[in-house]
């Protein structure tokens, strides 16, 4: 068995690749498990798989993660720790344990603690009423489970699959590592691991559990014997738009420049492409010229431009790519983009830089900026209506 | 190649908690009536196609599902929530990997798939209403839910069930019925799963070739010639709404002979041979209820030998009453339902390979009966059941006591059979002249420690088959041998030959040499059976027919 991790810039044809990578294993008879965290990707794995073979062959699953720890790694073996079945699972954004009281204080619910006595507790894991398990600790307790029962689940899983790949690694968190672990260890079948840590924007679970960070998670993936390898490509974004992504995470020292596939640009776009900025005066004449999609951090961003308009969210936009993009920034992206190279640094998480970069990443021929008053990006030429 | 290492039922038909475990290839399940071999078909086909003889589960089905005697404790109960009976049912399997975990009742980390039929408990508003009402008659199986899951704890669907399963039952064939719902399964299920869109695409393109046709045409165009029905355009088409799709309209025939209109026995056949033969993908399991059913002798030893040729890569599992059937499909294959499961497992090779070349002999009568006593001709027969109907006015048949005459092959595979069984069977063997040689040495041999074999002989070495031995036991007076001798020899004999012996000594002489002939022994056996007078029986056959201890 080979345990591979495959670092790839974003427009590098990861899904394409997995998918042609699992067509050809299937074909030699193996049995393939395809996992990845949104359900956009999985039909997206699902639609690359038909436009190479026309139908999903028998022995390729697509399953996202959730539905991956109930079904093969918690269910099966439940019973050492939760007896009656896990009839589903409630999405939880936050750990659900906790509870802010009135006056702002934040407590631990009782009876939820991990352990009672020395015994597992089952509503550590579930819902009281319906049994339902909270996604926040799914991966702990098929974690636990497989510790528990002396590694029944993925001895299981070896049973069933010969070959797993896990798209967008870069989601998986704290507990979810024990679980790819776990898999590691039994030693029997392939495991693919393939994603982006710059486009991390998703998190599974919020625990404190270690890794947290991406040097964290690259750390962990060496510790396990993953095999690491880059893919610093892009069928997508021309030179300039990779070049300005790059500069993100320059200060990582992890990934090789991108180097841009395209290598012309249509006719009906040469006119217009690059990187750009546009005053905040000028922003309904740029929609009018060029017809961009708008990205912008969340829902309260810049509401009257939006309005009316499709928007995304950086988060959202994932996975998608247009021709033409227009960014809303926030104010620590309008400081990055001016020049600062230490935009980021006060922050513990990477999630303003890696939605950045998701968001610039998404366009084919031009990425612009909006801009108000005298910050004046830096990186990017200014456009005025005329132009 | 996927099958059941093992299921185990509770509350299920008359089985209260069984656990019955399989061949991987072949299956023969057989015993007394009502022991619940068909029940064991059902619960297959409930495991794993939940549906009971092809109908979907309705709480009328589920009534007759549940053991009596556990709707019958909870209708003595308290009647709370809890005390509502369970039915389950699991299937222990090999070959799908995806089917395994520690949900079932033996917390076995193993494949398999369980079948619950429980009280819905998001019901109990209705039930509280249930047992406030009058008198409680029955189990609310309305208030029930079926639970299907994988020991994996994953819920399973129709659509997509881990096992084909096929349970082919003749009598579920209704002769009036053209095209039979069954017909249609069986043929659904082994014809390769492209093939039906292809039937049904090919269908539709003929309905509409019919309306495309020039005469059709022709009569639709008079139809509306004068427009004297209608002032619309009216046709004769071919029905093409969906309604009418390939499987409800074609018809299966045989020499041109539709389905329905062939002999009973043809239809089962081919019913069965379809099942077996079946290539497509989906069956794993094939199940068949009495193949012998309408079968002339001739026939079944063709269905026989056809379903041991082509079961290759299926589980079978078949109920029978015929010694034949099981014992050229190789008896070790045998399933027994008794007062508990039997598998046939450790028994002697030759013994399998003696029956499957002569599977004529009655294997199965002795496995079911629960008194048997084997002998070695048929004049032991006729005697033991003279004694017996002397004793009680009434054959020992009328009373459960089979006697078998072994004939050709020989006391050994009877009781190799029986010993692998543990069956109780006794044995009425002539001592050949040599009681230690043929007797003791020869149970000890291959029997020593088979206390439920007993075996049944004289033990004066003079007495070395029946004949003498009754010679012997009727030899206190001359009188005595006289009367005997009367009943056993014909007429003529007694008058010339036996009447010209001049003394006792004689006469026990000529009465010991007499019967080297065995078409002679029959006959004398005859006349003993017919006699209304009294004679005396030597005690080891008093003995062997004595079931009174």
């Amino acid at each position: 068995m080979t345990c591979k991790l495959l670092l790839a810039s974003a427009g590098a044809g990861k899904t394409e690749r997995i998918a042609k990578e699992a067509l050809k294993r299937a074909v030699s008879g193996y049995r393939v498990l395809l996992l990845t965290y949104t359900i956009n990707n999985q039909l997206e794995l699902v639609r690359h798989i038909c436009r190479l073979n026309k139908v999903q062959p028998h022995n390729v699953s697509v399953k996202g993660w959730f539905s991956f720890l109930l079904e093969d790694m918690v269910r099966p073996y439940q019973r050492c720790i939760v007896p009656e079945r896990i009839s589903g699972i409630i999405l939880n954004s936050k750990n659900p344990h906790l509870c802010t009281s009135r006056n702002g204080k934040r407590f631990n619910i009782s009876g939820c603690a991990e352990k009672i006595c020395g015994k597992c507790n089952p509503l550590h894991y579930v819902t009281k009423e319906d049994n339902r398990a909270h996604t926040y600790y799914l991966a702990k307790l098929a974690a636990n489970i497989h510790a528990q029962t002396g590694g029944k689940p993925a001895r299981r899983l070896a049973e069933i699959y010969d070959a797993v790949f896990i798209d967008e690694m870069q989601d998986l968190v704290g507990w979810d590592f024990a679980v790819i672990r776990a898999i590691v260890d039994t030693g029997i079948c392939d495991l693919d691991c393939v994603g982006d840590f710059r486009q991390a924007v998703y998190e599974t679970s919020e625990t404190a559990k270690k890794p947290q960070t991406s040097t964290e998670k690259l750390t962990e993936f060496r510790d396990m014997g993953f095999e690491i390898d880059n893919l610093s490509i892009s069928w997508r974004c021309i030179q300039s738009i990779c070049d300005l992504a790059d500069r993100l995470h320059a200060k990582d020292g992890l990934y090789e420049p991108t180097r841009s596939n395209v290598t012309s640009v249509p006719l009906e776009y040469a006119d217009h492409h690059g990187v750009f900025a546009v005053h905040a005066s000028h922003i309904e004449d740029y929609i009018k010229a060029y017809n961009p999609m708008i990205l912008r951090w969340d829902r309260r961003t810049q509401k009257q431009l939006c309005e009316g308009r499709t928007a995304y969210n950086f988060g959202e936009s994932k996975g998608m790519s247009f021709e033409r993009v227009l960014i809303i920034p926030t104010d620590r992206h309008v400081r990055f983009l001016s020049g600062s190279t230490t935009a980021f640094d006060d922050v513990n998480t990477d999630d303003s830089r890696n939605k950045l970069y998701v968001g610039i990443t998404r366009a084919w021929y031009s990425v612009a900026f909006r801009y108000e008053g005298g910050s004046v990006i830096s990186v990017a030429r200014i456009w005025n209506p005329g132009d | 190649m996927k099958f059941i290492k093992k299921l185990h039922v509770k509350n299920f038909k008359k089985f209260a908690d069984e656990t019955f475990e399989f061949n991987e290839d072949i299956n023969i399940l057989v015993g007394d009536n009502e022991c619940g071999k068909s029940s064991i078909l059902e619960a297959i086909e409930l495991c794993l196609n939940v549906s009971h003889r092809g109908r979907p589960i309705s709480p009328e089905v589920m009534a007759e599902l549940f053991n009596s005697d556990c709707v019958e404790n909870y209708l003595k109960g308290d009647k709370s929530q809890i005390s509502l009976p369970e039915l389950l049912i699991e299937a222990y399997l090999d070959g799908d990997p995806e089917l395994k975990g520690t949900n079932n009742s033996k917390k076995q980390d193993t494949q398999g798939i369980s079948l619950r039929m429980l009280f819905n408990s998001e019901l109990s508003p209705y039930y509280e209403l249930f047992i406030a009402s009058s008198e409680i008659l029955t189990v609310p199986f309305e208030l029930y839910k079926i639970e299907w899951m994988s020991f994996a704890w994953k819920q399973l669907v129709q659509q997509a069930k881990p096992l084909g399963c096929l349970f082919v039952d003749p009598t579920r064939l209704h002769p009036t019925l053209g095209r039979s719902r069954y017909i249609n399964a069986i043929i659904n299920a082994s014809v390769d799963k492209n093939a039906r869109p292809t039937l049904n695409l090919n269908y539709r393109q003929l309905k509409m070739q019919f309306n495309e046709k020039a005469d059709v045409k022709e009569i639709n165009t008079k139809l509306n010639e004068r427009r004297e029905l209608t002032t619309k355009d009216l046709k004769i088409v071919a029905d093409i709404t969906p309604s009418g799709s390939w499987d409800s309209n074609l018809a299966l025939t045989v020499d041109d002979i539709a389905f329905s209109q062939i002999g009973k026995g043809e239809q089962n056949q081919i019913q069965i041979k379809v099942a077996i033969q079946n290539k497509a993908k989906e069956t794993d399991i094939v199940m068949l209820e009495e193949p012998e059913n309408h079968l002339s002798h001739i026939n079944l030893i063709q269905l026989v030998s056809y379903i041991e040729q082509k079961n290759a890569g299926k589980q079978i599992f078949l109920t029978t009453h015929s010694s034949y059937v099981l014992n050229k499909l190789s008896i070790n294959k045998l399933c027994l339902l008794a007062r508990e499961y039997v598998k046939l497992k450790d028994i002697d090779a030759n013994t399998v390979k003696t029956l499957k070349r002569l599977p004529g002999y009655d294997t199965l009568r002795m496995i079911l009966a629960q008194k048997v006593i084997l002998v070695e001709g048929p004049s032991d027969e006729l005697v033991l059941k003279k004694i017996y109907h002397g004793l009680k006015g009434r054959l020992p048949e009328e009373d459960g006591i089979d006697i078998i005459v072994v004939r050709g092959i020989g006391f050994k595979v009877y009781l190799d059979i029986a010993k692998a069984l543990e069956h109780p069977v006794r044995v009425v063997k002539d001592n050949d002249g040599n009681y230690q040689k043929n007797i003791i040495d020869w149970r000890d041999e291959d029997y020593k420690d088979c206390d439920f074999i007993e075996c049944f002989s004289p033990k004066d070495d003079a007495q070395h088959s029946l004949e003498p031995a009754l010679v012997a036991a009727n030899s206190k007076t001359v009188t005595a041998l006289d009367k005997l001798a009367k009943v056993m020899l014909s007429a003529q004999t007694y008058d010339k030959e036996y009447a010209a012996c001049t003394d006792f000594a004689a006469k026990r002489t000529f009465m010991n040499g007499w019967y080297d002939n065995p078409k002679k022994k029959v006959d004398s056996a005859i006349r003993i059976f017919d006699t209304s007078e009294t004679i005396s029986y030597p005690k080891y056959l008093m003995r062997a027919i004595s079931f009174d201890m």
